[in-house]
């Protein structure tokens, strides 16, 4: 031990004279400060260590380069051949190498770590994000770079010429963030193996764009610790083998490294075939490829025909490397029928389907599976069916050991088929439609999975979540909070902690202005008792009312202080929330713009919140009218008097939005003739109305 | 004190026969390997050094066996040609480091001292080792590999690049520790193992071809020795004629030496064989 350590001491020495490390260590902490404030002041404390994907590559290169360095001190001349001749001397030095890379490592991930607290500090960040930091330093930094140096020095040891420069850049480059890219570019698309052998050896992020989301937190689950953890054991063992070898079988030495690099690409496959291989569920890539799936799926062969209810849910669910539910549903049909068909995501893979105690042909393609009945199931009367599944959930709404997001919208447990539950709408975007229940069921939820869990549903004092919903069940767990705002639980990231300095003044507002919405356009009117804001990376309307609950997209701009607070958008965004149904969301995207630009601007307008030149419908709209859709700028144009001549008269007014909706959530398509008639008749009556009032 | 015995030893690298039955048996003092590149020194010196594993034959000191490389690296102690060390690290804090490393962990600083004393290096002791000449390193060298005083000490080529003056104070220094340690010394240079040897092997591609003392060796040459005073033009003209060991300009004529097994003029002078001259005559004799 008193070697080993003197060892650590010499090299300590060492660096301590020499005058890049310092040089590196303070400019390479400046850059890191640098961009690291960008994104905090920007109140933005998860991305602050965002770019450090690529710091994380940077020095993965570094530290290959440091450990060949490390082992280069003795072999520039034969001194290496003293230790190696002193009993347990080359041990120990590797030994010493090893620990005092470690150190440095230590040491400036120490520094760097300090440097962002300081940094959290100045803008108040709420205590998770010290600890999540200070988590993924150890898993994207401490790790890596540790391992990378003990696989430089090993490199060091094996190659004695300059070769080994380029084989650290190959390293270097399959030990990073830059192995996937490198090798897609390469490839031009990488094949599932090779992409999960990539995953293994990628000591970074999986994707370098995006670390951090503000429902999910940094990707730190188990089986990143597991593999990093494994290659740093497999990394010391390859030294171990490499360092002994050369002491003692120096005659065959290239050989048993040969052998020993064998045996450890044989563990990196076992491993690589056990791992649970999560993907990096915050990023494009995974986004992307649900829209890959669905743009290939043809929905049109599948008929939908069922009529049947399922009044009750007992569900036995169990979130770990993915979902597994155990559900059991008490159905009844309206009409006699041998066989059912349920809506289910296509990755959640049927396995077992239970009825009075016996098991039961299904048949699962594509988001359906179709229970065949062993008697005819009569009208009205109720059965009990048991369905067991598990699979990954969609990447934009994941589930696994880390963090839940299942929103109610999603089918992520079987419903009747009426419709399809997703739909490729464009390259950036598939479509999730919520399944219409007219019933409304009762739910009984058991759950095992990460905690702490935020759902519609209440949760008893056995653990048990209970409750009905016609609207599904929302399921959310990750790096989020719950706070009350009068009779309003709002679930948010702690990422958004500045969302409002008075939450209380904006959720009054938004109650009161749904309420008005409600009672405008002639709908139910939800108050909403649960707000959940999610990032889930929809592009339009992000927002949706549900039973008692609110479903809205944030992003991380979002944590402002004018985030919750009325404006336009807002007004659209509980527009769209109010209206939405399956025929509504498959209409135009700009005549749906056009009816909620109309709406909000007949409410703005109304409740003189802002100037008529700034509204969307004035400012915005017109211009997209001019450029898109000249022919029709007249009707636009008359669209615009009309509901200024009528904007406080809410007899023609809400008729006339009642009628436009109700097209709206039709399967026909509105067009601007449609809009043409539409005021054609409304303007008839406008003057009628008009005529009588003078 | 000990024989160091090595009985039989092979060595291949691949098809190349490094070393073949080489036999030696090494007392206390220094023992020279001379030989020229390629002989087999270096692949000799380090299976000594425990950094080769023969392929066959034994090596044996006292009750140690060199299949047993840990207990030999406990006695012997290594000077390779090419020594360098840390360039940042003090002399002092470079043999602390190595006293350290050989488990001298009691009284360390004054067996330090001790070695530094011994290579005559207190003045620099505190000077980083990349401040110090090359002779000086080389100094540095032999005091690590004195450090605990191991029985047998190897020194790789010690005087190789060095000036007259340091040579002469290294041949000192190794003449000093053969009191109590068996030194084996590689060199091409003849005067290195002639000055400092009290025994040595001459070795050409891996094979011993004579060995015993510097005397003994010396006298495998005796009566093949000669020197002829030439002038100038007529060295110029005739030197084909003789196999020239060594020349040398006196008053403007040239003494030259010769090996030749009969007088190679009337004027010739049979002269006392150096182990140079040794050296030469089992050149040629392998040679031809």
């Amino acid at each position: 031990m008193t070697s080993i350590m003197n060892c650590l001491k010499i090299e300590l020495t060492l660096m301590h004279r020499s005058k890049w490390f310092y040089a590196v260590v303070v400019l390479s902490l400046v850059y890191f400060g640098y961009r690291a404030y960008g994104e905090i002041s920007s109140n933005n404390p998860g991305e602050a260590i965002n770019f450090t994907s690529y710091v994380v590559q940077a020095g993965i290169f570094l530290f290959l380069i440091c450990g060949v360095l490390l082992t280069r001190a003795e072999t520039n001349g034969d001194a290496h051949e003293i230790f190696l001749t002193i009993p347990h001397g080359f041990r120990n030095k590797i030994i010493g190498k090893v620990l005092y890379l470690f150190l440095i490592v230590l040491f400036y991930c120490g520094c760097s770590f300090l440097l962002l607290a300081i940094m959290y500090q100045t803008i108040d960040t709420p205590a998770p994000f010290y600890y999540n930091a200070f988590l993924y330093m150890v898993l994207y930094w401490i790790l890596p770079f540790t391992i990378s140096g003990v696989l430089g020095i090993v490199a060091g040891v094996v190659f004695k010429s300059k070769v080994v420069y380029p084989i650290l850049i190959v390293m270097g480059i399959l030990l990073g963030p830059l192995n996937t890219i490198v090798f897609i570019s390469l490839t031009r698309t990488l094949p599932p193996l090779l992409g999960n052998i990539m995953a293994t050896m990628n000591l970074g992020q999986s994707d370098p764009f995006r670390a951090y989301h503000i429902v999910y937190g940094f990707p730190i689950e188990t089986f990143r610790w597991i593999t990093k953890g494994l290659v740093l054991i497999i990394s010391l063992l390859l030294l171990f083998l490499v360092s002994s070898i050369r002491i003692r079988y120096r005659r065959l030495y290239l050989a048993h490294v040969g052998v020993s690099l064998s045996l450890i690409a044989v563990l990196t496959m076992v491993w690589n075939v056990f791992a649970p291989h999560l993907d990096e569920l915050t990023s494009k890539q995974a986004i992307k490829s649900d829209n890959t799936y669905y743009a290939a799926y043809n929905q049109k062969s599948i008929e939908i025909n069922e009529s049947f209810e399922v009044n009750r849910y007992i569900m036995d669910l169990s979130i770990k490397n993915q979902l597994k539910n155990v559900v059991t549903m008490s159905i009844m049909s309206s009409r006699s029928s041998s066989q059912l068909s349920f809506a289910l995501y296509h990755n959640l893979v049927v396995t077992n389907v239970r009825w009075n105690n016996q098991e039961l042909p299904f048949h699962q393609e594509g988001d359906t599976f179709t229970i065949r009945f062993p008697e005819t199931l009569l009208p009205s009367t109720p059965y009990e069916v048991t369905v067991t599944y598990q699979g990954k959930t969609p990447q934009r709404f994941f589930a696994n050991e880390q963090a839940v997001m299942l929103p109610g919208y999603l089918i992520w447990y079987p419903v009747p088929y009426t419709q399809p539950i997703a739909e490729y709408v464009d390259k950036r975007m598939v479509r999730y439609y919520s399944y219409p229940f007219t019933n409304k069921p009762n739910y009984e939820l058991h759950y095992t999975g990460p905690g702490k869990l935020y759902s519609n549903l209440i949760e008893q004092t056995d653990g048990t979540w209970t409750g009905t919903s016609s609207s599904g069940i929302t399921l959310i767990s990750g790096a989020m909070e719950k706070i009350v705002v009068g009779d309003v639980e709002i679930i948010r990231p702690y990422a958004l902690y500045r969302l409002s300095n008075d939450l209380t003044r904006d959720i009054t507002e938004i109650e009161k202005m749904n309420k008005e919405i409600s009672l405008l356009m002639d709908s139910v009117y939800k108050p909403i008792q649960k707000l959940f804001l999610l990032e889930t990376r929809m592009t339009t309307y992000t927002l949706r009312l549900e039973d008692q609950l609110a479903i809205m997209d944030v992003n991380i701009m979002n944590n402002n202080d004018l985030s919750l607070s009325m404006n336009e958008t807002l007004i659209q965004y509980l527009i769209a929330g109010n209206v939405r149904n399956f025929d509504w969301e498959r209409q135009d995207e700009n005549m749906k713009d056009l009816y909620t630009y109309a709406l909000s601007y007949w409410i703005t307008q109304k409740n003189k919140m802002m100037d008529k030149d700034k509204t969307y419908l004035s400012g915005h709209y017109s211009h997209t009218v001019k450029s898109f859709y000249s022919d029709y700028d007249a009707t636009f144009q008359r669209l615009l008097r009309f509901l200024d001549e009528n904007g406080s008269d809410v007899t023609v007014l809400k008729p006339f939005f009642r009628d436009w909706l109700d097209q709206l959530q039709e399967t026909i398509k509105v067009n601007w003739d449609y809009i043409e008639q539409l005021l054609l008749r409304y303007e008839r009556k406008g003057s009628h109305a008009g005529t009588s009032n003078k | 004190m000990q024989e160091l015995q090595i009985s039989s030893l092979n060595m291949k690298y691949g098809h190349f026969q490094a070393l073949h039955d080489i036999d030696l048996t090494i007392q206390p003092g220094i023992f020279g390997l001379l030989g020229p590149n390629g002989a087999g020194k270096s692949t000799l010196m380090r299976i000594l050094t425990t950094l080769h594993t023969a392929h066959s034959g034994s090596i044996r000191y006292d009750n140690i066996n060199w299949e047993h490389k840990h207990a030999v690296r406990k006695i012997i102690g290594y000077l390779p040609q090419k020594f360098s060390l840390y360039k940042h690290i003090k002399v002092k804090e470079a043999l602390s480091h190595l006293a350290t490393l050989k488990g001298l962990t009691e009284n360390r600083d004054e067996l330090v001292q001790k070695a530094i004393a011994q290579v005559n290096l207190l003045d620099v002791q505190d000077k980083r080792i990349g401040q110090l000449s090359g002779g000086m390193i080389r100094r540095v060298g032999i005091a690590q590999a004195i450090l605990g005083n191991p029985r047998i000490i190897i020194v790789d080529e010690p005087t190789a690049g060095l000036d007259p003056e340091e040579r002469i104070r290294l041949r000192v220094i190794l003449q000093t520790l053969s009191s109590s340690s068996i030194v084996i010394i590689s060199s091409h240079i003849v005067e290195d193992i002639e000055t400092i040897c009290e025994k040595a092997a001459i070795m050409y591609k891996g094979k011993i071809l004579e060995t015993g003392s510097i005397e003994d060796l010396k006298q495998t040459a005796n009566g093949v020795i000669w020197s002829i005073v030439l002038e100038k033009e007529q060295f110029l003209t005739s030197q084909d004629q003789f196999k020239v060991i060594h020349q040398q300009t006196q008053n403007g004529k040239v003494k030259i030496r010769v090996m030749s097994h009969g007088a190679p003029t009337e004027t010739a002078l049979q002269e006392e064989p150096s182990l140079e001259d040794a050296y030469f005559h089992f050149m040629q004799k392998v040679e031809r």
